[in-house]
């Protein structure tokens, strides 16, 4: 899963507290799967290194 | 002993010294003058300074940046001695030089490109929110390209870049941008963004930037472009083709990444607000278990108060039945067989005596 479809999917979480479907005995399990997903985005974001490649093409060659 | 050529053989000569001593290219700057053009072919002028001049002929492909007389510029040519015997300079590049040059022709060029549309901002994309294939193009060596990626390893993560080293300044730098943007167009695996890089310089050193043929490129690119060129006050044509325009590589890296310092933070306060959510819930559910508990102590006080009153009222209908408070009125009660002659029993209030029946009579006529 990459951070962009984390993030949608924690927003489609959270959005749920704040919608007409929410309600109290579920409230707990939801909120807690929604904790689990921001702990392992909080992780994913302190460890992601960049990748760089410098390319060996020649741009002066017509 | 004196060489001697034929005609043709001699101009040849000449031309393979121009050559060799030139290593094939020669670059003159002077200030153009009789300039003449024939799109979408070719065009003509002449190079000259106090002393001297030269013809030169450049083909419509090479003349990347508006020219007319009165400029002062730098070309880069083959010196050619054609076989009618006339010498001119073959140019493969033009640059304006000097302040005022550079902007009349940045001027002339932004007029043409803006009135074909190049600049409009309905051309405008907009970048990913998570770029995850970031196309570079710059000078690995150049400050402005360790600026971006210091920048954009601080915030951000988990990206690939794919660089371009190119030269960001002077000759050739435009075509081999041109050339790059090009490539990545190409790529089997497209990146979300190609990025120009470049930090600050002079007008000189950023001219490339508003070479035609690159704002063309960057203008057409299928994929979304952005420039970080130079400093705030610097603007190339570059950047208004582009489709985000950074004011610097340090800022193109905070335009371009989120700050996962931030994201994080906006986690935690999501969380919050889910977690006031729950709160509010069970608040709002307390209040209207307390409410609705109230109501029923109402409901059920009312009712015994209702309960009680009937009690009270039955209680007094009750209470008009009893002998005693006709007795406690003055009336007197008596028991007995009331024939006359009978002794019967009167009882008041007070007291209980006997007494005989000596006469009676009907009250009403039935």
């Amino acid at each position: 899963m990459t951070i962009e479809q984390m993030m949608a999917e924690l927003n489609e979480r959270i959005a749920w507290f704040q919608g007409d479907d929410f309600n109290l005995d579920e409230a707990k399990q939801k909120f807690i799967e929604a904790r689990e997903l921001s702990k392992k985005i909080t992780a994913t974001l302190e460890d992601m290194r960049h990748d760089i490649e410098v390319l060996s093409e020649n741009f002066n060659a017509e | 002993m004196i060489p001697r050529f034929s005609v043709s053989n001699f101009i040849a000569i000449v031309n393979q010294t121009f050559d060799v001593a030139f290593a094939g290219m020669v670059e003159v700057e002077g200030e153009v003058s009789s300039f003449k053009s024939y799109p979408p072919k070719y065009a003509f002028f002449d190079l000259k300074d106090d002393d001297g001049l030269v013809r030169c002929f450049v083909g419509f492909s090479n003349l990347r940046t508006p020219i007319e007389d009165g400029m002062k510029v730098v070309v880069r040519a083959m010196p050619n001695l054609r076989d009618n015997g006339g010498f001119s300079l073959n140019i493969q590049e033009i640059r304006p030089l000097g302040k005022g040059s550079l902007k009349r022709s940045f001027d002339l060029l932004r007029q043409k490109l803006t009135v074909e549309g190049l600049f409009n901002s309905e051309r405008k994309r907009p970048l990913p929110q998570y770029p995850q294939r970031v196309a570079i193009i710059s000078s690995t060596k150049a400050a402005g390209y360790a600026d971006f990626m210091k920048i954009s390893s601080e915030r951000w993560g988990g990206v690939k870049f794919v660089v371009a080293d190119v030269n960001v300044q002077g000759a050739n730098a435009a075509n081999q941008a041109v050339r790059a943007i090009s490539y990545f167009n190409q790529m089997s695996e497209s990146p979300d963004v190609i990025v120009l890089i470049r930090g600050g310089g002079s007008a000189e050193d950023l001219a490339s930037f508003n070479d035609e043929k690159l704002v063309r490129a960057v203008a057409s690119s299928r994929i979304p472009t952005m420039t970080g060129i130079g400093h705030e006050i610097d603007e190339s044509l570059c950047d208004l083709a582009a489709d985000v325009r950074a004011a610097t590589p340090s800022n193109a890296a905070q335009l371009l990444f989120p700050d996962k310092r931030e994201v994080i933070r906006h986690l935690h306060y999501r969380l919050i607000d889910a977690k006031d959510s729950i709160c509010r819930a069970i608040e709002e559910q307390s209040l209207n278990a307390t409410m609705l508990q109230k109501e029923a102590l109402k409901q059920w006080s009312s009712r015994v108060d209702a309960a009680v009153n009937a009690i009270l009222s039955q209680q007094k209908v009750i209470a008009e039945y009893d002998p005693e408070m006709a007795l406690r009125r003055g009336y007197a009660m008596i028991k007995g067989d009331l024939q006359i002659g009978n002794i019967v029993e009167i009882t008041t209030k007070d007291i209980i005596m006997k007494a005989r029946i000596e006469n009676s009579e009907q009250r009403y006529d039935n």
